[in-house]
């Protein structure tokens, strides 16, 4: 069985100059990542089918540029079929997921492969991404090379990529650019993690595809292709955390209908809540939390066109540490004097105030259209209402709201958001995108005044060419971008609406070259720009979620970035695999919110105060990431993360910079016994002593009384000293009739240290997490089997 | 090969896209900002401390004001006075709390004075400072206010008079440790 059949289909076409192009590839078991052998692979459009070899390899050869279906089947495997639009010889690899086990792969027909990126990515999919199930998306992108996570106690936290973070990451949640309230360090993404089967990390500026802010990265959250063959499927996750006694279960159901099989659903839900969380000498009171989220999508999908309706809501309500609500400079003091905080309490899921109340909703309607003559065009509208309800600690005096037990700040973002792509046919070597972006936000608040009412208007327009052939793909592309901000406030009673407008262009020019099929080199520059977000501009008072005060500035410039990444990748059959990036990023006006000194004198005594600065700032790195198989069934893998982040205009180092990290790991896991695996390393992150030497002055304290603070490092205290955490996990998966069940136990922090991080806006007040051991159990369940 | 056939249907496709963007552009437009009121905000703010302090058995009376008319944060207090004492006097206090943030300005002093069982003032003097302070008022539960008080000085010295206000609803036990700061100012106070 392993030869090629004849290929009957090329015989009519006529023989072009171009047609010698080879598709090759290796498949393999998306869980276990091994080769499978005498796979079949179906080239659909030319009638020709192929086996894999003993490593899993296969080749077509002597192929015409065009796009192509591909079908790959394997006994007791989930087939994948998918596009492909050939303009050179290329490799593409498939991995399959078991039949049995796996629900995520039941691709939809037409399901295409983007082309590579030529910045450096990273990939969070199959067991790993399993293994991170109830962590918040921010934690779950941790185990991402370059990507670490800025925190606000236990429950908060925010992916921070080569070392920015906040509105200079993109999330792109189902292919929706995320609108949410991004004003701080303690507002975390609005999406539930459970609803990825895969996580994508763009690391580097990639504004020109995904819009002006990419300029740290873009974060892709995607769901998997809705099911595409009749019947029903569904997976059961829970998952228990020992630490803060966390339960989280999350159901998934696809679904498609007999009698219309073109229409395709999915319903998501996922319900989560745990308690105060506990470090090794105390429990962190109020830091409880819950979220109730749910998804519906309905797809109908024929060869060439296809149309999807997706709604998603997510709430939470987030306990804040309550010694972190501190009063003033005075607390503030007292609480990073004390070694334990001011407020401990023992466990309890109950959430007192301050606590934050959010809810994000996303409506979405997309469409593509498919000619073989012009190419392929998609339409995504989406419609997004984002909540954010914060309750202080402190209620202000005899106050309407207060006495209603309303929050103290209530703000909606609204956003109307839209996008065309045209993906032009293949022409020579060329492929090409080109789109238009449109969008249109408002914001409304209510109570104390954090950030104003505003419009928010922008445009963009790109396009995108990429050149392959042979070896190398050469990727050019430029993007118009527009912005238009009307914002209505009232100052001592009177209104103003000052307005601002910004536009920019933006390029990237990157290349991949593949030297072998083991080793590849890419190289990207590009260049993003982001307009000073309206928190940055405008807010001006007392955060209370982090009792600070906070001051915008108005003369804010937009932000430019000028970045380069090189990659250089290995990967050999089975021996050794690894990656290192390097990256050099220079970002003009770079708007960073630096803790100036002394503190802001009010009634209620000084504030530590915050003021948005703005310099020419520099961050480059550098990622690892190596795994070795030493013998069959033991491997190490072992990653490192490296930044450096520069302050050009006063010569020194930026604040709030990720320290170095390391991680390595020896895994066990048995080729004959599918599913199983144990897996036993550590995490090192040494301290950050890369900080600034002298604290920003601020310009307006107000007649300073008392010098209650000597700043440190530019900050209220110095960076904590560095500390390694143990992590041990290991899995199997049972079979009891004919059902398997995934369990998996884990165990961080496992030597139960007290640590604190730089990155932990927390870390003045309270220690971090003690150990904590998770359970995870799925439950895969095909109603077509059973 | 694909050369001639490209650009033929992209018009009718890029139509809907000009539908909804015209659709934003309506919807925007429809509803601009006219409608954007002052947002109500009635919380009352404590922009006002005063210190009345009259000499006993004289008409003297020395006054120290902090004022900081917008609040926390935005512009920096416009007033916060010295205290200039005699020494080895006493000097009849009163304390009054103004939100002048608002026009009229409002007086808080009479709400604390109703609220009384929930709130207490604290006056403590910097080591050093040659000053003591005693309650003069007492609320239903027989608790200290400092609403009123009797100033004493001792020999000329310096020193930080330290004014804090606390609320304290239904846990008011004469301790300062507890409850929210609704004030905290350090007086810079000379006795000569």
């Amino acid at each position: 069985m392993l030869f090629c059949l004849p290929a009957h289909g090329q015989e009519n076409k006529p023989k072009s100059a171009l047609c010698g192009l080879t598709l090759s590839g290796k498949i393999t078991d998306q869980h276990q990542d091994t080769p499978l052998p005498a796979a079949t692979i179906i080239l659909e459009e030319l009638n020709q089918v192929v086996q894999t070899d003993m490593a899993g390899n296969y080749h077509f050869h002597d192929l015409c540029p065009g796009i192509y279906h591909v079908k790959t089947t394997y006994v007791g495997f989930d087939f994948i079929r998918q596009e492909i639009r050939l303009t050179a010889s290329v490799i593409r690899n498939f991995k399959l997921h078991p039949a049995a086990t796996e629900l995520g792969a039941v691709r939809i027909s037409g399901h295409r492969v983007p082309p590579p990126p030529t910045q450096a990515t990273g990939k969070l999919a199959g067991q790993a991404l399993e293994q991170t199930r109830g962590e918040s998306l921010g934690r779950a992108l941790e185990q991402i090379s370059g990507v670490t996570t800025l925190n606000t106690g236990p429950s908060i936290s925010k992916p921070v990529i080569h070392g920015l973070h906040s509105n200079r990451v993109l999330l792109l949640n189902n292919g929706v650019r995320q609108e949410g309230q991004q004003w701080g360090t303690e507002h975390a993404p609005e999406i539930d993690a459970n609803v990825a089967s895969t996580l994508t990390v763009v690391k580097g500026a990639a504004g020109v595809r995904y819009g002006s802010d990419a300029i740290g990265g873009v974060v892709l959250v995607e769901p998997a292709p809705l099911r595409d063959s009749v019947g029903t499927d569904a997976a059961i996750n829970l998952v228990g955390m020992s630490n803060n006694r966390m339960g989280n279960m999350n159901v998934i159901v696809n679904h498609n209908f007999v009698r219309w099989p073109a229409l395709r659903l999915r319903l998501q839900g996922s319900l989560k809540k745990g308690g105060n969380a506990q470090t090794p000498d105390y429990y962190l009171k109020n830091t409880g939390f819950t979220e109730q989220n749910f998804s519906a999508t309905l797809g109908f999908q024929q060869e060439k066109y296809g149309l999807e309706v997706y709604y998603s809501q997510f709430n939470t309500k987030l306990g804040i540490l309550s010694a972190s609500h501190i009063g003033n400079l005075t607390d503030l003091k007292r609480a990073i004097e004390s070694p334990v905080p001011l407020d401990i309490a023992n466990f309890s899921y109950q959430i007192n105030r301050p606590y934050q109340q959010v809810s994000h909703d996303l409506l979405k309607l997309s469409g593509f259209f498919r000619t073989g003559d012009a190419g392929r065009f998609t339409w995504v509208s989406s419609f997004q209402d984002n909540n954010r309800a914060e309750y202080d600690k402190h209620l202000p005096r005899n106050n309407e709201r207060a006495a209603l037990n309303l929050p103290e700040i209530d703000l909606k973002l609204s956003t109307f958001y839209n996008e065309l792509v045209w993906e032009h046919r293949p022409y020579k070597n060329m492929t090409g995108t080109i789109g238009v972006t449109g969008m249109v936000q408002r914001n409304q608040y209510s109570g104390r005044f954090f950030i104003p009412n505003y419009w928010n208007y922008t445009g963009g327009i790109f396009w995108i060419e990429r050149w392959r052939k042979d070896k190398w793909q050469l990727e050019v592309g430029t993007r118009y971008d527009y912005r238009f901000l009307d914002v209505v406030f009232y100052e001592n009673h009177v209104r103003t609406e000052p307005q601002f407008t910004y536009h920019n262009f933006s390029g990237t020019l990157g290349s991949i070259y593949e030297l072998n099929h083991h080793v590849s080199f890419s190289l990207n520059g590009g260049t993003a720009f982001r307009s000073p977000n309206v928190n940055e501009l405008f807010s001006n008072g007392l955060h209370h979620g982090t009792a600070s005060i906070e001051i915008g500035d108005r003369n804010l410039k937009a932000e430019n970035a000028y970045n380069v990444v090189a990659t250089a990748t290995y990967r050999s059959v089975k021996k050794l695999n690894g990656e290192l990036s390097l990256y050099y990023n220079y970002i003009q006006n770079y708007i960073f919110l630096a803790p100036v000194f002394p503190a802001t004198l009010t009634v209620r005594g000084a504030f530590p105060t915050f003021r948005y600065t703005q310099t020419n700032a520099t961050f480059k790195g550098l990622d690892v990431s190596l795994s070795y198989q030493l013998t069959e069934p033991l491997s190490v893998n072992a990653k490192a993360s490296l930044v450096r982040a520069f302050n050009l205009n006063t010569n020194d180092y930026l604040i709030l910079t990720p320290a170095d990290r390391f991680d390595a790991h020896l895994r066990y896991e048995p080729t004959q016994a599918k599913g199983t695996f144990f897996q036993i390393g550590g995490m090192l992150v040494r301290r950050q002593n890369r900080v600034p030497d002298s604290p920003v002055a601020n310009p307006e304290p107000g007649e300073e009384t008392t010098v209650t603070f000597m700043p440190v490092n530019g900050d209220y205290k110095a960076p904590p000293p560095g500390y390694f955490l143990l992590q041990a996990s290991l899995g199997k998966t049972f079979i009891a009739g004919k059902q398997p069940i995934e369990i998996s136990l884990s165990g961080d922090n496992l030597l139960n240290i007290s640590y604190r991080d730089y990155l932990n806006r927390f870390r003045y007040f309270a220690d971090e997490m003690g150990g904590n051991i998770v359970l995870r159990v799925r439950l895969p369940l095909n109603f077509n089997s059973i | 090969m694909f050369n001639n056939q490209i650009k033929m249907p992209k018009k009718k496709f890029l139509k809907p896209a000009f539908m909804l963007f015209l659709a934003a552009g309506l919807l925007s437009s429809c509803d601009k900002n006219d409608d954007e009121q002052e947002p109500e905000n009635e919380s009352e703010l404590i922009t006002t401390v005063m210190l009345m302090m009259q000499e006993v058995g004289t008409a003297n009376t020395v006054t120290a004001t902090f004022r900081d008319p917008d609040g926390d944060g935005g512009n920096a207090p416009v007033q916060f006075d010295e205290i200039v004492l005699k020494p080895n006097t006493v000097y009849n206090t009163t304390i009054t709390l103004m939100d002048e943030s608002k026009t009229p300005a409002e007086n808080i002093t009479e709400e604390i004075e109703e609220e009384s069982a929930d709130h207490q003032f604290f006056y403590t003097p910097t080591a050093g400072l040659n000053v003591s302070v005693a309650y003069q008022d007492k609320d239903a539960n027989n608790l200290p206010i400092g609403l009123e008080t009797t100033v004493t000085t001792g020999a000329a010295s310096t020193g930080k008079l330290n004014v804090t206000l606390k609320h304290q609803p239904g846990i008011k036990n004469n301790n300062i440790a507890i409850g929210e700061t609704d004030v905290e100012l350090d007086f810079t106070t000379t006795v000569q």
